[in-house]
């Protein structure tokens, strides 16, 4: 009898710290792409205002802390790569068990499409984060059909054990990402050649898996008389994308729920500029734009809240300032010079641009653009050298050129060219770099605290680059 | 179900939890439903193939018994039990060779027409090969020999008797049990025993080790060289030769281990089937301690019944070939399987002609067999001999294997150990050294055992916490490294294909 009691708790002991060792690699090694995207999802205790939903144009295009810092509204974006409509009815599903928002705010492109899911990969990346619950069976039960698959989402370590051998930092401490869900994209690629279908066009013609399943999504919102808007989000079309706005247009007109077409939405936006590949998704230039538009637009609608002065949210502006960090992250990894000024489209950051007589740059259509984008129409500037200092902070300008003797002070930063004719920067610890010796320079500053950023130095190499290339000096 | 997946890790607390539960009386019945459940998990036919099995065995050895309770003479007693196990032999085998050599026969059929330009048309027949039915058929006609040859009575009891074929721990792929171990202990049903289930449990987690993260592990380097044999030459095939060579040790051993473990969490003790098999001496050492269930199956009840070796040096050569033949015709329906049991008859049988001339070449140069570093070459030699032998055995066919070895000797390239091919054949780096240091657990284990040092039973001594720190690191790892999950299928038991 001894010796069967010994073995029972023998039995528990070992069983309790295989429980153990088991949940604590089963967390180790999970991927956290997923937990990292909503890992302040679960943190936040009052509801959200708004909900995003939908695929990779909403994941990369827009930019919940942006609207927090232009209109103070609480939002999250739930959007994943490849999501069809139906993990976005599922995705909103689960999410409703931990928010209650006023309004969701649904991107309606893949309509057309005729499965519940695209790529497993992208599945987890969606669902993975959330926690086991009975709605969570329902979901994989619906969007799953092989038996063994749906294990890997109920029991993820199934699918993840065997990533012992790829543990990074990020792994042993979670890196929650700042972006409250989004993931901005940092590239200007030259589009495809835009063409517009007749206004006749749809698509689908019948209703698909994903025309259900948007069905599904608005008729929710409707029983639990949350707020739905539905939007179609632009990017260069050739192929007929613009019917399933179209198609769209009805089915909203159907449930009389607000939609802001897809024509609509492509005016707010340059598609030389503001696009991250040729033909889908936007970088931070066109989401600041378009979360912009839609910001004004939901306020002005959905009588939503300005919570910038809200005790209960005051933890948003730390986080904000988390995402000043990042965005300054950003714009220091940076070695192209349209990247640069793309990002540079965003008054968080003071600049200085250096142009030296005669370049070329009147050759790079592109960089013609995107300077204007940055609001500096480059046929003004003179064939001369020519700095330029854009005070975001203060919402000036200043200009200087050789020859001028006065200085220009920002924070830290004097700002004059010395007696060699050369454009210098220094500062009080005497730290000082020359940026006149370059086709075009820019200095970047920090409005927090006026901080210097990143410089970086470009040379222009002749008509057959397609982006001139930064060079060390 | 395999023992490597989630139905059995349900299934088996199930079956031991009512076992004991039970009266012993009736422990036999639930357990050949149990069995029956087990084996019908594959396919509910084979419960008719099995039953059927054990029908013709049970009535031979009643047969058996009953001819030898008849007031008849010698002569006619021993007619009959011959017919009986005459009857016996020839349904099961007949019916093992139609699951597993009808197409190979026909296969041979129509190459043989086809070398004399008659192109036959006999359609290939759509035959499933029943999981395990090479294990349950020799298993049974083992008892049906061992009756015959009043090594042990009839066992009257039909249920008993079922449930010693379908017995599911070794069911499916051995060890290949007599029935005077097992047989004898299902009569006496064993009480419940906690050092029982700790060695069962013991015995279960090294046996998943040695199958979820050795065997399955080198099994990704093999199929990446054996499934793309054109594209790697030289050390890549030695490389995969070495590791199919572990990867059907550990495979087969790896089940074996968790049958004797399952066996032992109800009581019962199964044979080993391997003991240190890589660290013998000569190809007949090796043999003797590898697959010994089988190996001594084929010795009891076909190399002596031949005559053995009582009847002359050449005819005990004859024997061997026919054992061998026959031992790789069992391993499966394909020719490579013959050339590599051959092979390692033949290499039994030079090894043995060549015997004096050894010893002569000993004496010559001064060697001392017993020193270490003889011992060494020794083992190093055989299990090369068995490594090469087994390109045979995993190549698809004969010619594949010649272009296989044709590949590893034309070509000579060891700076795949330092530029980083070695990692390109499915098996990454550190999944590598996960590997390789598998191995070492595997050939320190297997030393110790060797030496007839049993590490289970060492740990078994040790304080609880650290049995409890082990058996709990142990498991952890295993399901950490293991290789199975959506990145991989639950890669099967080699041997499930005999």
């Amino acid at each position: 009898m001894k010796k069967n009691i010994q073995l029972l708790i023998s039995f528990l002991a070992v069983g309790g710290m295989i429980l153990l060792g088991l949940l604590y690699f089963s967390d180790l090694t999970e991927r956290k792409a997923s937990k990292e995207k909503f890992a302040d999802f679960y943190e936040m205790e009052e509801d959200f205002d708004v909900l995003f939903l939908g695929a990779s144009h909403v994941l990369n295009g827009i930019l919940p802390m942006e609207l927090w810092n232009e209109y103070g509204i609480v939002s999250y974006n739930m959007a994943g790569v490849g999501n069809r409509h139906a993990m976005n009815y599922w995705i909103l599903r689960n999410a409703l068990e931990y928010t209650e928002p006023k309004l969701v705010v649904l991107d309606t492109a893949m309509l057309a499409r005729d499965e519940k899911i695209g790529e497993l990969e992208q599945l987890h990346f969606s669902v993975d984060h959330f926690p086991y619950s009975k709605t969570k069976v329902e979901m994989i039960e619906d969007l799953i059909e092989d038996e063994e698959r749906k294990s890997d989402f109920l029991w993820k370590f199934s699918t993840y054990h065997n990533r012992w051998n790829e543990l990074e930092e990020q792994d042993f401490r979670k890196i929650p990402s700042p972006e409250k869900g989004a993931d901005g994209k940092i590239n200007v690629a030259v589009p495809i050649e835009m063409y517009y279908f007749d206004e006749d066009y749809r698509s689908p013609e019948e209703d698909t898996i994903s025309v259900e399943y948007v069905r599904k999504i608005i008729e929710e919102c409707q029983s639990r008389e949350i707020e739905i808007l539905t939007v179609y989000l632009p990017f260069p079309d050739n192929t007929g994308w613009q019917g399933e706005s179209n198609r769209m247009a009805e089915i909203a007109a159907e449930y009389d729920v607000d939609f802001i077409d897809y024509y609509t939405m492509l005016e707010l936006v340059n598609l030389n500029t503001d696009f991250y590949d040729e033909s889908s998704h936007m970088n931070y230039s066109g989401a600041r734009k378009v979360t912009s538009y839609l910001g004004k637009y939901i306020m002005t609608n959905y009588g939503i809240e300005d919570h910038r002065e809200d005790e209960a949210f005051s933890s948003w502006h730390d986080d904000y300032e988390e995402y000043l960090d990042f965005k300054k992250e950003n714009i220091q990894k940076q070695e192209e010079l349209k990247n640069y000024l793309m990002l540079l489209n965003d008054t968080s950051f003071s600049y200085g641009i250096y142009f030296k007589p005669f370049n070329q740059i009147a050759s790079y259509p592109v960089l013609v653009e995107l300077l204007q984008n940055m609001g500096i129409d480059f046929s003004q500037i003179p064939n001369e050298d020519y700095f330029l200092f854009v005070d975001n902070q203060n919402g000036t300008r200043h200009e200087m050129r050789l020859f001028e003797t006065l200085e220009y002070r920002f924070g830290d930063f004097s700002m004059f060219y010395n007696d060699d004719a050369h454009l210098e920067l220094t500062n009080s610890k005497s730290e000082s770099m020359i940026i006149t010796n370059s086709d075009i320079a820019i200095v970047i500053f920090d409005n927090r605290d006026l901080s210097f950023v990143d410089q970086a130095k470009f040379k222009l190499k002749g008509m057959d680059m397609e982006f001139p290339e930064e060079v060390e000096y | 179900m395999l023992f490597n997946s989630l139905e059995f890790l349900i299934f088996l607390p199930i079956v031991l939890l009512v076992t004991f539960i039970l009266p012993k009386k009736i422990r036999y019945i639930w357990l050949l439903i149990a069995s029956y459940y087990f084996y019908m998990c594959w396919n509910a036919v084979y419960g008719l193939l099995i039953l059927f099995s054990t029908l013709v065995t049970y009535l031979g050895g009643v047969g058996i018994e009953w001819c030898k309770g008849q007031p008849w003479e010698e002569t006619k007693i021993t007619r009959g039990k011959k017919l009986c196990v005459g009857v016996g032999f020839g349904l099961n085998i007949g019916v093992l060779c139609y699951f597993k050599y009808t197409n190979f026969l026909l296969d041979n059929l129509r190459d043989f027409f086809h070398l004399l330009h008659i192109e036959l048309n006999i359609p290939e027949v759509d035959i499933l090969l029943p999981v395990g039915i090479s294990f349950f058929t020799f298993q049974a006609l083992s008892y049906l020999m061992d009756v015959y040859r009043d090594d042990i009575y009839a066992e009257k009891n039909f249920f008993r008797y079922a449930l010693f074929v379908s017995f599911f721990p070794q069911l499916v792929a051995g060890p290949i049990e007599r029935s005077k171990n097992l047989l004898k202990q299902l009569a006496t049903p064993p009480k419940f025993d906690a050092d029982n289930i700790r060695e069962g449990l013991w015995l279960m987690v090294y046996g998943y080790f040695l199958k979820v993260v050795l065997a399955d592990r080198t099994a990704i380097f093999v199929d990446t060289v054996y499934g793309n044999h054109g594209n790697y030459q030289g050390l890549y095939v030695v490389i995969a030769a070495i590791l199919f060579s572990i990867q059907v040790y550990c495979d087969f051993y790896g089940y074996s281990v968790i049958a004797m473990g399952t066996a032992k969490l109800l009581g019962y003790r199964l044979m080993d089937n391997f003991n240190a098999p890589f660290y013998s001496r000569s190809v007949s050492e090796l043999w003797r301690r590898w697959h010994i269930s089988l190996n001594s199956w084929f010795k009891d009840y076909l190399y002596i019944p031949l005559g053995g070796s009582r009847k002359g040096k050449v005819r005990s050569y004859v024997n061997r070939v026919i054992v061998f033949f026959v031992s790789g015709l069992w391993h499966g329906a394909n020719w490579t399987y013959v050339v590599w049991g051959m092979m390692n008859g033949a290499y039994q049988m030079i090894g043995e002609a060549l015997m004096p001339l050894r010893n002569k070449m000993v004496k010559l140069l001064g060697l001392n067999r017993e020193s270490a570093s003889h011992k060494i070459m020794q083992t190093v030699v055989t299990f090369s001999l068995f490594a090469f032998s087994t390109i045979f055995f995993r190549a698809s066919s004969i010619g594949v294997a010649f272009e296989m070895i044709k590949n590893m000797i034309s070509t000579w390239n060891p700076w795949i150990f330092v530029n980083g091919g070695i990692y390109s054949c499915g098996v990454e780096q550190k999944n590598f050294t996960v590997m390789l240091i598998s191995i070492g657990i595997l050939f320190v284990s297997d030393f110790f055992k060797y030496r007839g040092v049993c590490i289970r039973k060492e740990i078994m001594k040790q304080e609880w916490w650290f049995r409890w720190l082990l058996m709990a690191g142990s498991v952890v790892l295993i399901v950490v490294f293991g290789v199975w999950g959506s990145a991989y299928n639950a890669g099967n038991f080699i041997y499930f294909q005999f």
